[in-house]
């Protein structure tokens, strides 16, 4: 197996809410995770809405800074970077975000949008016009796109400028944070098979973050299950796929319809009562227990480590030991 | 045997926008049973909600009905629901036909509590005390499996979540007992761990009461797991209607069998996924003939110039397509 590009340590990212004047609470959206992206591969983040997947994303990325933690890029601590270094990792490492009607400036042509970037980093694109219209074929858009303004396009063709505009940075790693959970179904077969080819092609390491377990398993080679700011299992799509261990990662996994009627009706289901804890007011021990059909005493009192339990393959539930 | 509750005819739905008429449902047709899931699967903006509007003409303006028929059995008696007055049309609503909107949030009013508002609808229809409306709405959210309701019905809709809306609006839709119940999108916006317990508690309605449920989603995945009749909608038609094990084993239309085919499914290896070309169609000036042609592998000059009729190729399995003949059951 090759190295990691990315690791990470125990991070946290917590958010000050305020109670009253200077009464404060934290919501603990990334509470201590840990967990490895190798080079060339996709690793997939799964979990609800608000479990803290995006959030992960951009700390990962250090759009928002980290309360505690260490990230490593090829094994350098990015938080100790200084700013020459910042600069060149922020080119290396890029993002592609879920909503593409919000995420390209409406008041540039397609033309300035995807150039910025390399303008800024100084770097040497040739005839940047070339550049860009190489770059838009490659994302399937063509060249009389060229100075057309982001309103012209639907939300698919946004979202492959917006694809474009981080490649055109020549990224060794991005981040995909639900770039097709705002398109319709045919759309966004079209907009995952570009993304599988075009990591082929330029051997991008990627995290693809969504919340349909079947995007996630198309795409990725790993997938790590996030619940509440935790990650709660970590395993190859397919072994995750075939053998969940993890109660919850059970849950999600049999609660998802699959697009097959004999298939889908014979799945046995385990569904879980009531809704995921506040991630201001988190239980004491494991966050999953009160929903949790096989917790355990222990379960109420201490948090569960993720642990190694099979090779690869990492649960953080007392089940486990 | 089921009994037939509901049949739409030649249903067609316009819009006059400054842009141009568009015409979101161009004669559309298909029957409910009771006790039946039926789900009316397709794409944004291919008329699905239109259609489930249009059948308590629940169509704001622009919009028109512009034709088709609405029958909808009462005891024995058929109603033309496009044709019924206002006033008898507002008894149905709510009562004998109910919805399930896509977004909780705007379907509940911010200024009542979750109580108040699945009360009033019990009183709108019945001639009920306000305490006895009360105690019934009560025990409604508890059947929706919320969790202390004596105490949840005080609440006002921002004190719950997304999840616990959405039953509130189900408990609400259910309350009067409908004979029809529209689902538009009832899970679009909640987690699938809460997807699952509302798919449960749909499933359980249908088999306690026989409540017939039009399900309205573009999800594949759930329209698999709980409807037992499919109609395939595109661009203002429905193209095909079967049985859920027929669509999915032995689609016919190329729409149908395209947007299958680009659905990841997680329990096969998948190696490319097969979008279908071309977008979809603009209807304000749709193509001539069948609305798929221009984005179908298989389009033959027919199909540019006559819009194929509705043919049934085995029993209860109906198909608008050319290439099945087209020409309507003669």
């Amino acid at each position: 197996m090759s190295k990691p590009l990315i690791s990470v340590r125990n991070l946290k990212k917590y958010f000050p809410v305020r109670r009253f004047l200077f009464a404060k609470d934290y919501v603990k959206a990334v509470d201590g995770v840990t967990f490895d992206i190798y080079e060339g591969e996709m690793f997939g983040v799964v979990g609800e809405s608000g479990c803290g997947k995006t959030t992960l994303g951009r700390t990962i990325l250090l759009l928002i800074p980290p309360t505690e933690g260490e990230i490593y890029f090829r094994g350098e601590n990015i938080l100790e970077y200084d700013k020459e270094r910042l600069i060149e990792f922020r080119r290396k490492a890029q993002i592609v975000f879920q909503d593409p009607y919000s995420s390209l400036d409406p008041r540039q042509t397609i033309f300035d949008i995807i150039i910025e970037g390399p303008r800024y980093h100084g770097m040497d694109v040739g005839d940047p016009e070339e550049f860009v219209v190489s770059l838009l074929r490659k994302v399937g858009l063509e060249e009389y796109h060229l100075y057309r303004y982001p309103h012209e396009f639907s939300g698919g063709q946004k979202q492959r400028i917006a694809i474009a505009r981080a490649l055109a940075m020549n990224p060794e790693f991005i981040v995909f944070d639900e770039p097709t959970s705002a398109l319709d179904v045919s759309v966004q077969a079209s907009i995952l098979n570009m993304i599988k080819h075009l990591q082929r092609e330029y051997n991008l390491t990627g995290m693809f973050i969504s919340h349909d377990l079947a995007v996630v398993k198309f795409m990725s080679q790993r997938i790590g299950v996030m619940y509440v700011g935790k990650m709660v299992e970590i395993g190859g799509s397919e072994e995750l796929f075939e053998e969940q261990l993890h109660p919850y990662t059970k849950a999600l996994f049999s609660a998802i319809p699959i697009p097959n009627p004999r298939v889908t009706r014979a799945k046995k289901k385990l569904i879980v009562k009531g809704e995921p804890p506040s991630p201001i007011h988190l239980p004491k021990g494991c966050r999953f227990y009160p929903r949790c059909p096989y917790a355990m005493p222990i379960c109420r009192t201490k948090e569960p480590d993720l642990i190694e339990v099979e090779k690869d393959r990492y649960v953080a539930c007392w089940l486990y030991g | 045997m089921s009994e037939l509750l509901l049949k739409v005819e030649d249903l067609r739905v316009y819009f006059y926008t400054y842009a141009g008429v568009v015409k979101a449902v161009e004669g559309v047709s298909f029957d409910v049973y009771t006790g039946e899931v039926f789900g009316l699967v397709g794409e944004t903006g291919c008329g699905k909600t239109v259609t489930s509007r249009a059948i308590t003409r629940l169509i704001p303006d622009p919009g028109r009905i512009e034709g088709g028929r609405a029958l909808f059995r009462i005891n024995s008696e058929w109603v033309d629901l496009l044709q019924l007055p206002d006033d008898e049309l507002r008894k149905i609503r709510g009562s004998l036909i109910s919805y399930i909107f896509q977004d909780p949030s705007s379907a509940l009013d911010p200024l009542y509590t979750a109580g108040y508002q699945v009360a009033e609808t019990i009183t709108a229809h019945n001639r009920v005390s306000w305490h006895k409306a009360w105690l019934k709405a009560i025990e409604a959210l508890r059947s929706v499996l919320i969790p202390d309701p004596e105490a949840r019905a005080k609440n006002y809709p921002h004190e719950l979540s997304g999840g616990m809306k959405q039953r509130v609006v189900i408990g609400t839709s259910i309350v009067n007992e409908p004979k029809l119940l529209i689902a538009d999108e009832p899970t679009t916006n909640v987690d699938v761990t809460i997807q699952a317990q509302i798919i449960d508690l749909l499933h359980e309605l249908k088999k306690r009461r026989r409540t017939a449920i039009m399900l309205i989603t573009h999800n594949m995945g759930l329209v698999a797991e709980m409807a037992d009749r499919v109609g395939v909608m595109y661009a203002g038609r429905i193209v095909e209607i079967a049985d859920v094990y027929t669509i999915f084993e032995e689609p016919l239309h190329p729409y149908t069998q395209g947007l299958l085919r680009c659905v990841p499914d997680p329990t096969r290896e998948i190696k490319e996924l097969y979008p279908i070309p071309g977008t979809v169609p603009d209807l304000i000036n749709p193509p001539k003939g069948c609305r798929f042609w221009p984005r179908c592998s298989k389009a033959m000059d027919i199909c540019k110039k006559e819009v194929p009729k509705r043919v049934e190729i085995s029993k209860g399995h109906y198909v608008e397509c050319w290439l099945y003949g087209g020409g309507g059951n003669e």
